[in-house]
């Protein structure tokens, strides 16, 4: 009996390696050992083996004798973030995100930049994950999860720390900002719909400015504080090394002059007004100059 | 004793072969599913020297015009040229464009059909197949980096096939060629039920004059062979008495003479029951369009985000029901269905 579950456990640990998707941590050479103060960079990664998958959650633990500098979803496979991937409790990352279409293959979800505050065995690990198949029916699939150990001691007399420069001056992609509104959402106000990616440090930040206001931190869905919409609206992505990408806001049927907005129609009936107006004014000036050339 | 340890190691060895015999049954399956995607080929054209965005000769200036031993921008080589004595001439190069960064796509679609291609889920660029079902189109001006691409066409029916996804890393100045790209055939069926003994027809749209493999899922697997007309159609009046009352699917793949194989499409569902029921031609169905707009795309995504883990009220309630899985949340399952028929 012993051997049988002994095999047994040994065919589902086989079996399940070759179905199931896993998520991987990865600092490039496991075997290095690092520095107190060394910034080391861990890669997330998706392995789908043979299937597509197209929706995910989980969260990164990581060991309490790490300082969390910098999350980097520049490059990630994921197509729309439903949670972007953040701190939601010290040294633990939460996240979940769909990738259009499916993923089948080997790619980074997001990387974490740690720098370790004490010498010894330091481990960061995949927790409560999760993974869907992309076949219409949102079928759950088992996940793998990693962990990943490194190894840090403490720093000698006379030696530098490695520090990581994410080298990245291109500003976020060209996005689409949608001005809408959905009676499901926000009571059916005016909303922006937005989304931009950034292929190298990964967006930090959308602001959105209306009117005259200053730029506010914003996401999407974002609910206009200005409903009439009579004023021009910009929307900023901001990457996390700084780099920034405006749109503004197209309004249909309304044309904007300054910041102020106004219904198209309105407008050119303004314009026309004003244009009549001038035509009067220019032909009476006009008659009024003939006049006093004949008087003189 | 003898006996009892024979026993324990009969008994052992027989655990042992089941467990790879049903290992290998496995692993088997597993392969014969990766192989249902068409086999393309990515080749890349790397960058010039002088504009991949590297040091190559390690002199601390990269690329045209900060390093002072390139040329132009298609430069190849960044290490200092060696001049011949005689010397003269010299100059030129500069004032030249960048190579564009792009990627290029080719395969078969349908004949005539629409065929998009999406960049990270949103619509990148449209075009029409030829009549041979051939289509290429290029997409210039990219920032480098790695992208998640997907290729999927409409058939004259305005059935849309099964997408094709593959991420792709596009690196500064080079140009990607990814060719042979084959979609699988789009599939339909005449009836949403079939009478137990009657005929159903499977039909839909693939590269023209080319074999066709349809399988129809049963208790037992049924496999039939189809060729497509000059357009591409191509159509099988199945029998189903083979199979068991209940709900069946169908897909189908094309294997040309050439060897080459589309992977198998997507499922098309019916049932066989005690009565014919005829698939209604305009068959509307709201799945994942939550705001009923005829697209599955960042708007939709929005909607369900506002309510990701959040009890439903009012009307998204009906619309959970209807076009997402009706479990009354909206959760990640909610937005796996949704990411499988976004259209951008």
């Amino acid at each position: 009996m012993k051997y049988f579950l002994y095999f047994f456990i040994l065919f589902l640990s086989l079996t399940s390696s070759v179905f199931a998707g896993s998520f991987e941590i990865n600092n490039g050479n496991s075997n290095q050992e690092y520095k107190v103060s060394d910034e080391i960079i861990f890669e997330i990664n998706l392995d789908t083996k043979d299937e597509y998958y197209n929706a995910l959650s989980g969260e990164i633990n990581i060991d309490d004798r790490f300082i969390l500098k910098q999350i980097v979803t520049g490059g990630s496979i994921i197509s729309a973030w439903i949670e972007n991937p953040s701190e939601t409790k010290t040294n633990q990352v939460k996240f979940s995100g769909i990738i259009a279409g499916g993923f089948k293959g080997n790619g980074t979800v997001f990387k974490i930049i740690l720098i370790p505050k004490e010498s010894g065995d330091l481990n960061v690990s995949t927790n409560n994950s999760f993974i869907y198949l992309n076949d219409g029916e949102g079928t759950e699939e088992k996940v793998i999860e990693n962990s990943q150990i490194v190894s840090v001691r403490n720093l000698y007399v006379g030696e530098e720390n490695t520090v990581i420069n994410l080298k990245d001056n291109i500003a976020p992609e060209r996005f689409e900002v949608t001005l809408t509104k959905d009676k499901n959402i926000a009571d059916g106000e005016y909303i922006l719909i937005f989304e931009a990616t950034d292929k190298g440090s990964g967006v930090k930040t959308y602001e959105v400015l209306e009117g005259k206001n200053l730029f506010k931190q914003a996401k999407s869905p974002y609910v206009l504080v200005n409903q009439k919409i009579n004023e021009r609206i910009y929307v900023k992505a901001i990457d996390y090394s700084g780099n920034e990408r405006v749109v503004r806001v197209n309004i249909e049927d309304k044309v904007c002059l300054g910041n102020k907005c106004f219904k198209e129609k309105i407008t050119i009936s303004i314009l026309l007004g004003l244009f009549i107006l001038s035509f009067i004014l220019w032909r009476k000036q006009s008659r009024d100059f003939k006049k006093l050339s004949e008087t003189l | 004793m003898i006996l009892n340890k024979l026993k324990k190691n009969i008994l052992v060895s027989i655990t042992l072969f089941l467990s790879l015999f049903l290992f290998l049954i496995l692993t088997k399956t597993q392969k014969i599913d990766g192989a249902e995607t068409s086999n393309f080929t990515i080749t890349i054209v790397p960058a010039p020297q002088c504009f991949d965005g590297q040091d190559n000769d390690g002199d601390t200036f990269t690329d045209y015009p900060d390093d002072p031993d390139c040329t132009s921008y298609t430069d190849d080589n960044e290490s200092p040229t060696v001049v011949p004595p005689s010397g003269g001439g010299g100059g030129g190069g500069g004032g030249n464009n960048p190579p564009e960064t792009g990627v290029t796509f080719s395969g078969r679609a349908y004949p005539l059909s629409k065929v998009t291609i999406l960049k990270d889920g949103v619509i990148e660029i449209e075009t029409i197949a030829g009549p041979d079902a051939k289509f290429r189109v290029s997409i210039t001006d990219l920032t480098p980096g790695s992208y998640n691409f997907t290729v999927r066409a409409t058939d004259s029916k305005g059935v849309t096939g099964n997408p094709f996804s593959f991420p792709v890393l596009i690196n500064q100045g080079s140009t990607t060629d990814i060719s042979g790209i084959f979609l699988a055939p789009t599939i339909d069926v005449d009836k949403a039920e079939v009478k137990k003994g009657d005929d159903i027809i499977i039909f839909g749209q693939t590269v023209p004059k080319s074999p066709v493999t349809i399988e129809v899922n049963s208790e037992t697997q049924v496999f039939v062979n189809s060729e497509s007309d000059k357009d591409g159609v191509y159509l099988y009046n199945f029998n189903s008495s083979p199979l068991e009352y209940g709900s069946h699917s169908g897909r189908s793949k094309t294997n040309l003479e050439t060897g080459e194989s589309s992977g198998f499409g997507t499922r098309v569902g019916f049932s066989v029951g005690d009565q014919n029921i005829l698939k209604e031609d305009n068959q509307t169905s709201c799945r994942a369009d939550l705001n009923n707009d005829l697209k599955v795309n960042l708007v939709d995504f929005s909607i369900a985000a506002f309510w990701y883990n959040k009890p439903l009220s009012g009307g998204i309630i009906l619309i959970e029901s209807n076009c997402l899985n009706g479990d009354g949340k909206i959760n990640l399952v909610d937005f796996s269905i949704l990411a499988f028929n976004w259209t951008g």
